[in-house]
């Protein structure tokens, strides 16, 4: 006889189909808890000074875009052979002795995205656990996967444009001018607005698209195959 | 009727067996077939039929499949 009923229900079928997934994000999420556990330790071990995510004591740094602090566009990195050419794009920028609006603009460079991260975790962790409860083919799977997928692209473009914004925002902190607090920060010479446009269009759109687009489809296939699975739970 | 509606076919399985003096428990041992299963058919909750089962049930009853099944035009009732 072709297709057994049950076989999808044999003991630890539901734990295996989940695989590699479910190895993969368990051992993902615990190392992320440890990323975010072990560096404020380390730092308390080591110098008493405990930094993440621009909280802390310390300096803070990020990651930002030149445009706005270079005095020359057109300055050279480095010396280079001749036929060669070079142009300031990222720089790593620090405040020394940060401000509570800096350290907040430094927190907002990074923690969006390490927030996407782990709840895209959580997220797959609960669409694992959902198939392993009522097995691949349940409406709540589709509904789960579909809502992965909208959460992905709203979310990582939300993350960039955030992320973008905090770090002009901080950059232009640097800018050797007094600043009204973080009001009148366009008459900064800082693109501000710019830099967060740039921002969103510099997102990977084809890994992104791809994950999307794969888990809408994937969503359908599950959608499709829980129709096939109860008609061959109705049949005799 | 659109693939996945309703059905209309009716099952006549608790009559068969009354005619022939069986239980449901007797026919699922004759015909291999669970008794869930067979309670699901006789109560018209089944989607398809396979045709070894159906063999199977005519067999032990000793009947064609259109004494086990009847279509019924809903649009008339």
């Amino acid at each position: 006889m072709g297709l057994q009923l049950g076989a999808i229900e044999l003991p630890g079928t539901r734990r295996t189909i989940t695989q590699p997934l479910g190895g993969t994000v368990w051992l993902f999420l615990r190392l992320t808890l440890l990323g975010l556990v072990l560096p404020p330790l380390l730092g308390l071990l080591n110098g008493g000074r405990p930094d993440l995510y621009g909280f802390g004591s310390g300096n803070v740094c990020a990651t930002v875009t030149i445009n706005g602090l270079a005095e020359s566009g057109s300055q050279p990195v480095a010396q280079l052979r001749s036929g060669m050419s070079s142009a300031p794009g990222n720089v790593w920028l620090c405040a020394n002795h940060p401000t509570l609006a800096q350290r907040f603009l430094v927190t907002l460079t990074q923690l969006p995205m390490a927030l996407l991260w782990l709840t895209v975790l959580i997220l797959l962790w609960r669409l694992v656990s959902q198939v392993r409860r009522t097995g691949p083919f349940d409406a709540t799977v589709t509904r789960r996967l579909r809502f992965l997928a909208w959460f992905v692209l709203a979310a990582t473009l939300a993350a960039n444009a955030l992320q973008s914004y905090a770090a002009a925002a901080f950059t232009a902190t640097g800018y050797p001018r007094p600043l009204p607090g973080l009001v009148g920060l366009d008459q900064i010479p800082v693109p501000i607005g710019q830099d967060t446009i740039n921002g969103v269009l510099g997102t990977s759109w084809t890994p992104l698209l791809l994950v999307v687009c794969g888990l809408l489809s994937l969503a359908r296939i599950v959608r499709v195959g829980g129709q096939l699975h109860d008609d061959l739970v109705g049949t005799v | 009727m659109e693939n996945g509606a309703e059905h209309q076919i009716e099952v006549h399985l608790d009559k068969l067996l009354a005619d022939r003096g069986m239980t449901l428990t007797q026919l699922s041992e004759e015909v291999g077939v669970t008794i869930v299963n067979l309670s699901i058919l006789k109560n018209g909750r089944a989607k398809a039929i396979r045709f070894s089962t159906l063999t199977a049930l005519c067999e032990a009853l000793d009947c064609q499949p259109g004494d086990l099944m009847s279509w019924r035009d809903g649009e008339r009732d």
